[in-house]
């Protein structure tokens, strides 16, 4: 899958290639144009951005070639646009360097400078490149008229060249920078010189039969500084040019070489000669918007035809005037079309920014989140030990708890018992006091009457007063019972556990038996451990009372090692099946206070064969 | 001769007893008596200045109604202040209660005339009390005579305030009620208790067991 995709890939960037190359044979023709088209169109479906780069460049290289600069510009810059996107920026150098020698055409002299340095700086080890940027910058330094600055470049340019000697144009390329270097001297008036410096740097020969355009060019510099010079042989040279260049219809030469006769002719003083080059130069220039050298063109028509003076300089005025607006009007559309590139790239740059102020974010958010996540960590744990320490002081308050209900419970036990005490005390009081005194008032009465009727002697009636003395006896001895097991009922842990029998005894059939061993010594045993017990037992004898329906209840207690004690409560009621999980809260409480007290717990039942619970706790 | 006779007791029938009884006796004394029924009425009589010889005998019950504004609760407390009030009255003490402390305690503070037991004496007895007393002996019946040598008492053991806190604990009062009742305070209740356990042996022990050891020695 992966290799189909990447094979893919490779195919497309080979069809890419292959396009270009054949585009390349084809070199600025309208197959060219073609050609770089279905490039640009598989490339902008593809993602292909480099296939996309170069097929722009040769769309605006094809318009540059029409004088199309406006379509030129506009490709240049979306193709810089692209690489501009693209890690490395390939191709950046050529792109500016296109763009550079486009705003030199338009005149843009400054705007030709700047972008020509731009691709100086970005062509790195190119040299076709970095030469045509130093004769770009001399060119616009040389349109500035800042004639000394614009020759170090074009030397620069001349000794970058020596690094392309292998160049098939080297030659040429070569012609020309010293041709260039010639117009230097030449706007200096330093009209010998120019002859001199071309005539050892030129073989005029050999050019010619290589490149008929440069040859053309170097002959007209020649010529032009010998006219200057008044060297009549100028007008040979001018004339094989102008052969040259309407053989080749080489618009710029055919123009440049028309003017320059025109201006011989006006040296000659043979102005109709004059007019008619200068007329053809005009109507050429003007055709192919020449203006710079319409312009010139005007001036001299002017000179030829001092009659028509006033037509051709209001016609001057006119082309000036309008060539200033399109001047204006160009540099206003290159900045438009370079504003909305750069606005591309300023978003470009605004969202990389953007990407910047995200990452930041990302860092301070992952930053503030982990610091916010330790310090949630450390709040649970500081939290958690606080929750473990609340849970430690919960225990301690509910054992102090436990051992203050236990406190209560004994204290209502011993209220109870006191209040029980005083009634048998009454009862006791009132047999004691009461009964007993009436019986025995009841005696003396009764052997006083008996004694005054001489009764007494009679046997049956001493002998039931007798019998009264006896019944007070008996009640006497009962009275002093009762009140001698006043403490019998001791306030402990036994009476309360007695009184939860009571209380259940009172309003159910249930017989309850206690068995509590003697060993048992209830106060060493922690009154939180009792008050956890009585509260298991309360469980055990609530869940018998409501769900056993037993007949007989038994308790037992006992020593099992010193510090054990066992407590068996067994019931002879239905039981149950311990094995379902749906026990219920009575016995999950039950096992939560053994828990509690370290102790065990175990229940057994079956059904209709009771219940029996062991429980084993520590003390 | 005339003998008069206050008669303290909380049964009317039994001052009726008293009274057909006294009828009986054999030297032909004709009997007046007033009666109180509870320690109220008692009090009121017996310190009312007016009556300080108007009695040759006062009958006294034990258990009789309390007068808490006096803090009188029972004959002992009374027998007190007839000695105090009614010097030339003689005592004869008639009481249900036959347990050691209680007979030792009227004896030492009062000192009796006579000192019955009820149910303990048969009618006659009653007659022989009577005339001896009024002879200016004294009648105590067997169990009195019996009961009173105990040996922690007449040793001087155990003394007044232990008896009566004894006494008080045998009745079922906690400790609080008893130090009301006595007008002392608490800790003295305490230390007394734990004298009282000195000396009847006991080691460590609830009221329980002070109760217990004095059964068990026959003085409750």
């Amino acid at each position: 899958m992966q290799n189909t995709k990447e094979s893919r890939k490779q195919f497309e960037i080979n069809t890419r290639n292959d396009l270009l190359k054949l585009g390349n044979k084809y070199a600025y023709e309208k197959k060219f144009y073609e050609i770089n088209k279905i490039i640009e169109n598989k490339a902008e479906s593809n993602k292909d951005t480099i296939g996309n780069i170069y097929a722009k460049t040769n769309i605006g290289l094809y318009y540059f070639n029409l004088f199309s600069n406006d379509s030129a510009y506009y490709y240049f810059s979306k193709a810089e646009k692209l690489s501009l996107q693209l890690k490395g920026n390939p191709h950046i150098c050529e792109i500016f360097q296109y763009k550079a020698d486009l705003l030199w055409c338009q005149k843009d002299f400054s705007a030709a400078e700047t972008t020509a340095i731009k691709s100086l700086k970005n062509s790195k080890g190119n040299n076709i490149v970095t030469y045509s940027s130093y004769l770009t910058i001399a060119n616009a330094l040389f349109g500035m008229n800042n004639y000394d600055k614009s020759l170090i470049y074009y030397n620069k340019a001349l000794i970058k060249l020596e690094e392309l000697k292998k160049l098939k144009q080297y030659n040429e390329l070569k012609t020309q920078t010293y041709n260039y270097i010639a117009k230097v001297y030449q706007k200096k008036k330093l009209y010998q010189k120019v002859i001199e410096y071309l005539k050892i740097n030129v073989n005029l020969i050999k050019i010619k039969k290589t490149d008929l355009i440069t040859y053309s060019h170097v002959v007209n510099t020649i010529a032009y500084s010998k006219l200057k010079l008044n060297d009549k042989s100028s007008l040979l040279l001018f004339k094989e040019v102008e052969k040259i260049a309407d053989s080749i219809k080489f618009v710029p030469t055919q123009v440049e070489v028309k003017t320059y006769m025109g201006e011989y002719y006006l040296i000659q003083q043979d102005k109709v000669k004059a007019s008619t080059y200068l007329k053809d130069a005009q109507k050429l220039a003007h055709k192919n918007n020449i203006f710079e050298d319409e312009l010139k063109i005007l001036k001299l028509l002017e000179q030829a035809n001092p009659n028509l003076s006033n037509f051709y300089s209001d016609r001057y005025i006119i082309l000036n005037d309008s060539l200033q607006d399109v001047e204006r009007a160009t540099r206003d559309k290159f900045a438009r079309i370079e504003f909305e590139t750069d606005e591309i790239t300023n978003q470009k740059e605004i969202v990389s920014k953007e990407n910047n102020l995200l990452n930041k974010r990302i860092w301070i958010i992952s930053v503030f989140g982990l610091l916010s996540l330790l310090v949630i960590v450390l709040w649970f744990m500081n939290k958690s030990q606080k929750a473990k320490t609340r849970e430690l002081l919960l225990k301690q308050e509910q054992q102090k708890a436990n051992e203050a209900i236990y406190q209560l419970m004994i204290d209502q036990q011993q209220q109870m018992e006191e209040g029980k005490n005083i009634e048998k005390q009454r009862i006791s009081l009132e047999l004691h006091d009461g009964v007993m005194g009436k019986l025995s008032a009841v005696r003396l009465n009764l052997y006083a009457a008996l004694y005054k009727e001489n009764l007494i002697e009679n046997e049956v009636f001493s002998k039931q007063i007798d019998e009264i003395q006896e019944v007070e006896k008996e009640i006497r001895t009962i009275a002093h019972d009762l009140s001698s097991k006043l403490f019998s009922d001791n306030a402990n842990f036994i009476g309360i556990v007695k009184e939860l029998f009571t209380k259940i005894e009172n309003h159910s059939q249930i017989h309850f038996t206690l068995e509590v061993s003697e060993a048992v010594n209830w106060d060493l045993i922690n009154n939180s451990i009792k008050i956890n017990l009585y509260r298991i037992l309360q469980e055990a004898l609530q869940n018998i009372e409501k769900y056993a329906n037993a007949k007989n209840v038994c308790l037992t207690m006992s020593l099992i090692e010193s510090n054990e004690i066992n407590i068996v409560i067994s019931d002879d009621g239905i039981g149950f099946d311990t094995n379902k999980k749906s026990n219920g809260i009575g016995i999950k409480n039950m096992k939560a206070r053994i828990v509690e007290l370290n102790g065990k717990f175990n229940i057994k039942s079956e059904l209709h064969q009771g219940t029996e619970i062991n429980l084993t706790i520590p003390f | 001769m005339i003998v008069r006779i206050l008669m303290i007791d909380d049964h009317p029938g039994m001052i009726e007893g008293y009274k057909a009884m006294l009828s009986l006796n054999k030297e032909q004394h004709n009997i007046e008596t007033i009666s109180a029924f509870n320690c109220e009425e008692a009090y009121n009589i017996i310190i009312n200045p007016a009556n300080s010889s108007a009695f040759d005998l006062v009958f006294l019950d034990y258990s009789i109604p309390e007068f808490l504004e006096q803090k009188i609760y029972n004959g002992e407390d009374l027998g007190v202040l007839i000695r105090k009030h009614l010097p030339n009255a003689k005592i004869i003490m008639l009481t249900a209660h036959f347990d050691a402390i209680r007979l030792y305690n009227v004896v030492k503070k009062i000192q009796p005339n006579g000192l019955l037991v009820k149910s303990d004496y048969k009618p006659p007895h009653l007659l022989d009390a009577f005339e001896k007393v009024l002879a200016g002996e004294t009648y105590y019946t067997p169990i009195v005579l019996e009961k009173v040598k105990e040996p922690l008492f007449t040793k001087g053991f155990l003394d007044t305030l232990d008896r009566e806190i004894i006494v008080l604990l045998a009745e079922g009062f906690q400790i609080k009620t008893i130090a009301t009742k006595m007008n002392v305070s608490e800790d003295t209740i305490k230390k007394r208790k734990s004298k009282i356990k000195d000396l009847l042996g006991i080691e460590k022990g609830s009221d329980e067991d002070i109760l217990k050891e004095c059964r068990a020695l026959g003085l409750l």
